[in-house]
């Protein structure tokens, strides 16, 4: 009971979409690990700061809930981008899922505005909050993590048409959610467990710009709290991962564990960078200058989160292929307008680079 | 036909959007218009020499950071996500005409986003130039990114030459494009003007705040000297049907329409009277009060936006109810229930009235009716036997010009006529 794709055909070729839907993507969940993991690492350092009256952590705390709203915005913005390229390639199987869920769908923009108030409450007001600061913090943090269970709910339920004509003679209300689903636990968690570990790495790359700008003790001590942050996280992968993997239909597992050696290749190059990031995190608590092993420990979280937005791709078209291949679409390229859209993104890269180049450097003066 | 539908008692998909879309209106015209108040501000400030006025665009800076780039660009976000909810045909050819045109679109979304972060914290690092010069990044950024919209918006009441060519810039440069630019350009500018009496109204320095606000009041002017002239373009260049609409065939579209005009007249006169005449006198509460009838006229105008285009969701290709036009001769001879994937019900018989009659209901009339809520059927039905019913159905596009023809087979429409005079009992039960 798949709806017709749109009758409209493509406005570019599948090639050119599908690599813009995964590289945003790639964009738009890093931004968003680096945000939610990173309000989570304010509070809980504001309130370990509290406990233990080591002034670091509240350092930390206030540095970082700082940039939360600058990273939210991001992670919108960098949203904006993949939600269109969805909706051009998979449209008739997102708007189903969604409207199967239309409540709880609905619900992430409220929550999300919620939460993004918190955050800014947090940051712009911290002093006068008091400790309060904290519960706010944790509050939008847990908006956020919701919405976070709400996108996997509605994913997951995009991925299985065979079931969707039952879920709506029940739930035509559309109050819903994917329960049911085997995988979407472990596929919850895996996502959830890289927030606080790309948050981790986001603090080195932090340490690193306050080099020249606090003492010694402070930027190597932030350092390694990020290498902490990533360290315990993605041991917790190490099972969730795995877990994820086996409860995935087999026919599609089995492409990942040998069936297809450049699936095969693709999976474990992605945890074995993620292995190596863990020992380079691991030189970083050790060594006396945390921020070589630290960076190359950040490096490693980038190329892993690339290689598993593309493995999450893989699966997807995996999940679709009795049903549904983009490849079957009618393709009609408006050549002039994809021409301007990349001129304008080059254009419009060169002047957010310039206005950051602007304020870095005004920064780096005071 | 292609989707399923969800179900919203009372309020219906409809009002869910108005509901949406006009919040989004008013937060994202001030966006851009309250970029053009920072600059210009900041640089009167400058040029006359007094912090105080540099110091008020500051503030003013984090309430319009607080509301764009939190309340805006969410709830833009949210018009997505609720007319893929309740119109997802209509948003997915949307989508599909413009990928390029909301992909050139965001480019400059992402560009204001940054440069308003940049203009906000670059308050206390940037030098004066560089700050005026992100700030006019800012209000440029956010200017293309209305007109880029306006195509696509506009494009739904009038999409001109692409029903033949299918060409996208035929779509894009629609004949109420440039009017409608115009015309929202003028709001953005009578809104910053608007918002920016409420941060004036809130200055300590008695001094300082008449001449705030006396300023701010001034940013109405050009709005409603030009927005009649917007308006008679804007109007002559929409459908027939829509014009003999907002002329009264329909009363509550004439309704609407004079009602914002109204509202807007008494903005300007509360807001110059008030504000550029007797400064002293204009409080915050008379500030909200007109920002209150501001979000009343967005209401109203968008209201009529909507209205006028009925009985189609893009004029001309698709109806209302999500069925395309050339779709619509297969599906009389067909049937609704046959044609749509989602059907509780396969076929209307005489033997399933009630049941087929509600599944009926529920596909060609739920984007637009409630059973009990928003724009109800149970009233309109009210003490009318069903053969009247059934007859008037045959006719409804006739009768009432903003509805399209009945779209199903002759079965489907008796079974529709059973159920609406079933209605009727159903009260009386109660």
């Amino acid at each position: 009971m798949i709806p017709d794709p749109d009758p409209i055909a493509l406005p570019a070729p599948v090639e050119l979409l599908m690599p813009l839907l995964v590289l945003t993507f790639t964009l738009h969940i890093l931004a968003m690990n680096v945000t939610l993991g990173g309000t989570v690492i304010a509070a809980v350092s504001d309130l370990v700061g509290r406990r233990n009256g080591n002034g670091h952590y509240r350092q930390l705390a206030r540095h970082l809930i700082a940039m939360m709203p600058i990273t939210l915005a991001a992670t919108i913005t960098l949203g904006v981008a993949p939600l269109l390229f969805i909706q051009t390639l998979y449209g008739q199987l997102f708007y189903t899922s969604s409207i199967l869920m239309a409540w709880p769908w609905f619900a992430v923009v409220p929550l999300v505005i919620v939460a993004y108030y918190g955050i800014y409450l947090y940051a712009l007001q911290g002093e006068r909050l008091g400790e309060a600061r904290i519960w706010v913090g944790a509050g939008s943090a847990l908006l956020l993590i919701v919405v976070a269970f709400l996108y996997v709910n509605n994913l997951t339920l995009m991925l299985t048409p065979d079931r969707w004509s039952d879920i709506y003679a029940d739930h035509s209300n559309g109050i819903f959610l994917n329960g049911a689903e085997g995988t979407l636990v472990p596929r919850f968690l895996h996502f959830l467990l890289a927030a606080p570990a790309v948050a981790g790495a986001f603090l080195i790359a932090y340490a690193a710009f306050m080099r020249n700008k606090t003492e010694e003790g402070y930027w190597t001590w932030a350092a390694r709290q990020g290498a902490l942050w990533f360290i315990g996280p993605t041991l917790l992968q190490l099972a969730v991962g795995p877990i994820f993997l086996v409860v995935l239909p087999t026919e599609i597992r089995d492409q990942f564990i040998g069936d297809n050696a450049g699936r095969t290749y693709l999976l474990f190059a992605g945890v074995g960078i993620s292995i190596v990031g863990l020992a380079a995190m691991a030189a970083a608590l050790r060594l006396r200058n945390p921020l070589w092993p630290g960076l190359a420990g950040a490096l490693s979280v980038v190329a892993t989160v690339s290689l598993m937005s593309v493995v999450r791709h893989v699966v997807r078209e995996e999940y679709l292929k009795p049903e549904f291949t983009t490849s079957a679409l009618e393709v009609d390229s408006q050549t002039v307008l994809i021409v301007l859209f990349f001129v304008l993104l080059v254009a419009g890269v060169g002047i957010i680079g310039y206005m950051l180049r602007a304020v870095l450097q005004a920064a780096r003066q005071t | 036909m292609n989707y399923p539908i969800w179900e919203l008692p009372f309020i219906g998909g409809g009002l869910l959007i108005a509901a949406v879309a006009v919040v989004h209106v008013f937060v994202s015209h001030f966006a851009v218009g309250g970029g053009l108040f920072l600059v210009l501000t900041e640089t009167k400030g400058y040029r006359e020499g007094d912090q105080r006025i540099v110091d008020y665009v500051r503030f003013h800076t984090r309430f319009l950071i607080l509301i764009t780039l939190v309340f805006g660009a969410l709830t833009g976000v949210g018009i997505w996500f609720t007319i893929g909810l309740v119109q997802p045909a209509g948003t997915s050819t949307l989508i599909h005409t413009f990928v390029w045109a909301w992909a050139i679109e965001w480019v400059f979304f992402a560009v204001e986003i940054a440069a308003a972060f940049i203009y906000f914290y670059g308050w206390d690092r940037l030098d004066r130039r560089t700050h005026l010069t992100v700030g006019w990044i800012y209000f440029g950024a956010a200017w293309m990114s209305l007109f880029v919209i306006t195509g696509i918006l506009s494009f739904m009441l009038t999409p001109g030459d692409w029903i033949e060519t299918g060409e996208i810039r035929d779509g894009f440069f629609n004949p109420t494009f440039l009017p409608s630019v115009f015309l929202r350009t003028c709001v953005a500018i009578a809104l910053a003007g608007l918002y920016a009496l409420v941060t004036a109204s809130l200055l300590k320095e008695e001094d300082l705040r008449a001449n705030m606000i006396r300023y701010s009041a001034r940013w109405l002017v050009p709005a409603f000297l030009l927005m009649p002239i917007g308006g008679i373009w804007y109007f002559l260049e929409v459908p027939e049907l829509a014009r003999d609409l907002i002329m009264g065939a329909t009363p509550l579209v004439l309704f609407f329409t004079v009602l914002s005009i109204a509202l807007s007249g008494l903005i300007f006169a509360f807001a110059f009277l008030g504000g550029h005449v007797q400064p002293a006198r204009f409080s915050l509460i008379s500030a909200l009060v007109i920002l209150g009838m501001g979000l009343a006229v967005t209401g109203t105008s968008e209201w009529v936006r909507e209205a006028v285009r009925k009985p189609y969701i893009i004029y001309d290709y698709m109806y209302s109810n999500s069925i395309l036009v050339e779709d619509s001769a297969r599906i009389k001879r067909e049937g609704v229930l046959a044609s749509s994937k989602w059907a509780a019900v396969e076929t209307a018989t005489a033997g399933n009235r009630q049941e087929a009659g509600e599944e009926v209901f529920k596909l060609l009339c739920s984007a637009c009716h409630t059973k009990d809520g928003y724009n109800a059927v149970r009233p309109l039905v009210q003490d009318w036997p069903e053969d009247f019913i059934h007859e008037q159905l045959g006719q409804l596009d006739v009768l009432k010009p903003i509805m399209p023809p009945f779209l199903g087979n002759e079965e489907e429409r008796a079974a529709l006529a059973a159920w609406l005079a079933s209605l009727d009992g159903e009260r009386q039960e109660q």
